[in-house]
This record gives C-alpha cells, structure tokens and sequence, in this order.
C-alpha cells in the first residue's frame, strides 16, 4: 500500500454521508406517503440514516487510521 | 526578470486588454445538458441525437487512436521522437500501477485503468484547444457585454464541440465501467464465494441461532447480537460500493463544467489577459482528474483483489507492532 492510497480512499466519504441520509429520509417519506402515518417512517428513516452514515463513515476511518498508525517512525 | 522584459509583458497585456475591448465577447451561454446539434433518423433506433459532446469524445478517441498509431507504426529499438514520448507515458503508467497493485495484478489492471487515464486526460485538454466552445451554430445579434455596453455581432447558441467531460452521460459511463470491471476483477480472483462474504456476512448470525437451539441463551444473545453488528457492517461495506459510482460520477463532472464555465465567465469578464492564469490552472486540473479517476479505481480494484482475512491480518499485525 502506497501512502496517498488511503487518503484516496476516503475521497467519496462526503457522498456517503449524504447519500445515506438523504436516501433513508426519502426512503420514510414514501412509506409514509404510502400508509399515512407520517412522521413516524420519516422519523425512523432520518434516524436510520444517520446511525448509518455515522457507522460507515466511522469504520472507513477506522481502517485509514490502524493502516497508518505505526508507519509514521520510518 | 529583467525591466526590459517586463516592459514588453506589460505592454502586451496593454494590447491584449485594448483588443479585448474592442471586440467584446458575448456572455456565454451555459447549459448543463449537452446541446444536440443533430436528429439523424436510425433503422432500429429511431431518433438519435448527436450532441456537440459526443462529437469530443469522439475525437478525442481519434486523437488518441491517431497519436499512438504513430508511434508504434515503425517500432525501433531505439526509439525515434513519436515513438518515445509514447513509450514514456505507458512506461510512466505501467510503473504508476505496477507500484500498486504488484507485477501480477498490475497487468490485468493496466488496460482499463491506462484506458480511463488516458481518455479522461484528452477529454479534458482537448477541450482547452481553441475552437471547442468557440465555433458552432448561432445568429448576429445585439448582445450585452463586459464593460462596453451592447454590441452587434455573432454568437453562438450551440457549440459544435464541447468538452465531453462536461456531459454527465461520458462521466457516468466511465464510473459505471470502473464499478464493473471492480467487481469482475474482485470475483474472478477471489471466488464468487469468498468475494461475497464481504458484504454477506451471516455467520455470525447463524452461529447464534446454533446456540439458542443448543439452549445456550445468554451466549447466545451475545452472539446474536455480534452477528446482527456484523450483518449490518456488510451492508454498509455493498452501500459503500454502489455509492462509489455516484461520487466517481459527480466528482468528474463537476470539476470540469466548473473550471469550463469558470473560463468562459472569465473570458466574457476580462477577455484575453486573465484567463491565461486559469488556462494554465486548467491544464493542471485535467491531469489531476484523470489521475484521481484512474488511481481511484486503481485503489478500488486492488482492495476488492485483496482477500479480506489478508486484509485484516494486515492491520492486526500493524496495530501489535
């Protein structure tokens, strides 16, 4: 692995983040729209995407961080 | 710099400035979509429009087609000019991705990742020649300018050549492509099975329901719940995958209609003097997409060849040290 591989990797994590969100609220939205019982789907969907995007993000992260830690000394 | 020179700068500028007040350029027209300059009825197809950027991407193939056919026509030993330069940039290439992924996978990479450099990197300089954006079909008319007022003359509503990097569609296509040939590589070196364990990971899962049968119940609730974590992390890792195209997508597109129509502006703004700075400042860019487009699948190709017990003893082994 090259040193500017893992930076390159978290590159689309904006996109991710958005997408998550945005999708999942979407995704409520229309299941609302569908049984009316709004904002109960809209709610559980913000909410889901959020946890999602925050656990995806953090384990992208994560990974970039144990890969370089302990590569800095040489 | 010597004052001789700077004066001779400076006296250019003057000129250029002047010049560029006397003919005045238009404010451009900018358009997201790509303007379709023809209709051509098609047996089977119907109605194909050709739009100014599939006329681009085509000629950058042909640019390129041309350009290397050159090159490798008389193939010497020691090589002459055209052959040279050629041999440089796939040289520089095979070393780029060789330095990677390793010698092995680094050749069943090279063709599309050498493909996407290359076709990115002459979409966009071809677009910088002068001529895209500039020639095509109009009308005279009055138009309002930068500084002068109004001014009679010529201007252009669809350009015959426009940068084929600015058309979603050419991005989007390249994204899909990288996707594919990711995943291809991904299987066709892992296994179906144990390419897919990536993002299906239900043993966990199954485990704990082994448990619960065996009566096993707060082992089983931690194991269940293990699993379940596990589950979901493979789902975020198939999202994380799919959204790739999206931001491959965007990123592409949206640095180049931005530094396109941060030239024209420029252009209708300041004509001739400034947007030399940004022209240059453009040349830069277009190699730095295509650097990141092709490195990016590159780095994508390479952790999807990788298995994922390789991968995490690696970082095992990294954080004990």
């Amino acid at each position: 692995m090259k040193w500017w591989m893992q930076p390159l990797r978290l590159m689309g994590i904006g996109w991710y983040i958005a997408f998550c969100i945005i999708f999942s609220l979407l995704l409520g939205l229309w299941i609302d729209d569908k049984v009316h019982t709004r904002p109960l789907f809209t709610l559980m969907g913000l909410v889901l995407g959020l946890v999602t995007a925050f656990l995806g993000v953090y384990r992208m992260v994560l990974f970039a961080v144990k890969d370089t830690r302990g590569k800095g000394d040489d | 710099m010597r004052r001789s020179g700077c004066i001779v700068i400076g006296i250019v500028f003057i000129v250029l400035l002047i010049v560029g007040f006397l003919f005045p350029v238009p404010r451009p027209h900018v358009s997201l979509p790509a303007e379709a300059l023809f209709h051509p009825k098609l047996p089977f197809i119907g109605e194909f429009p050709i739009t100014n950027t599939y006329i681009a991407s085509w000629l950058s193939i042909l640019v390129l087609a041309v350009v290397f056919r050159i090159g490798t026509r008389k193939m010497a030993l020691i090589p002459a000019k055209w052959q040279n330069a050629v041999e440089a940039v796939i040289e520089m290439l095979i070393n780029f991705i060789d330095g990677v992924a390793g010698k092995k996978n680094g050749r069943r990479f090279f063709p599309i990742i050498a493909t996407i450099f290359l076709f990115v990197l002459a979409n966009a300089w071809l677009s910088l020649v002068p001529g895209f954006n500039t020639i095509g079909f109009g009308e005279v008319e009055e138009y309002e300018t930068g500084f002068v007022g109004t001014h009679e003359g010529f201007v252009v509503k669809e350009p015959l050549l426009r940068a084929a990097n600015t058309d979603i569609n050419v991005p989007l296509t390249l994204a899909l492509m990288s996707f594919i040939f990711v995943e291809y590589w991904g299987v066709s070196s892992l296994g179906i099975l144990r390419y897919s364990s990536k993002f299906i990971r239900v043993s966990g899962l199954f485990r704990g329901l082994g448990q619960l049968f065996r009566g096993r119940i707060r082992r089983a609730f931690g194991e269940l719940f293990q699993g379940a974590i596990d589950a979901f992390v493979g789902v975020l890792e198939l999202l994380s995958e799919f959204i790739r195209i999206i931001s491959f997508t965007f990123r592409l597109f949206g640095n180049m209609t931005a530094g396109e129509v941060l030239l024209l502006m420029i252009a209708f703004l300041i004509p001739w003097v400034v947007v030399d700075i940004f022209y240059s400042l453009e040349v830069i860019l277009g190699l730095v997409q295509a650097l990141i487009f092709s490195g990016l699948t590159l780095v994508f190709a390479t952790v999807a060849v990788a298995s994922h017990d390789e991968e995490h003893e690696k970082v095992e082994t990294v954080s004990t040290e």
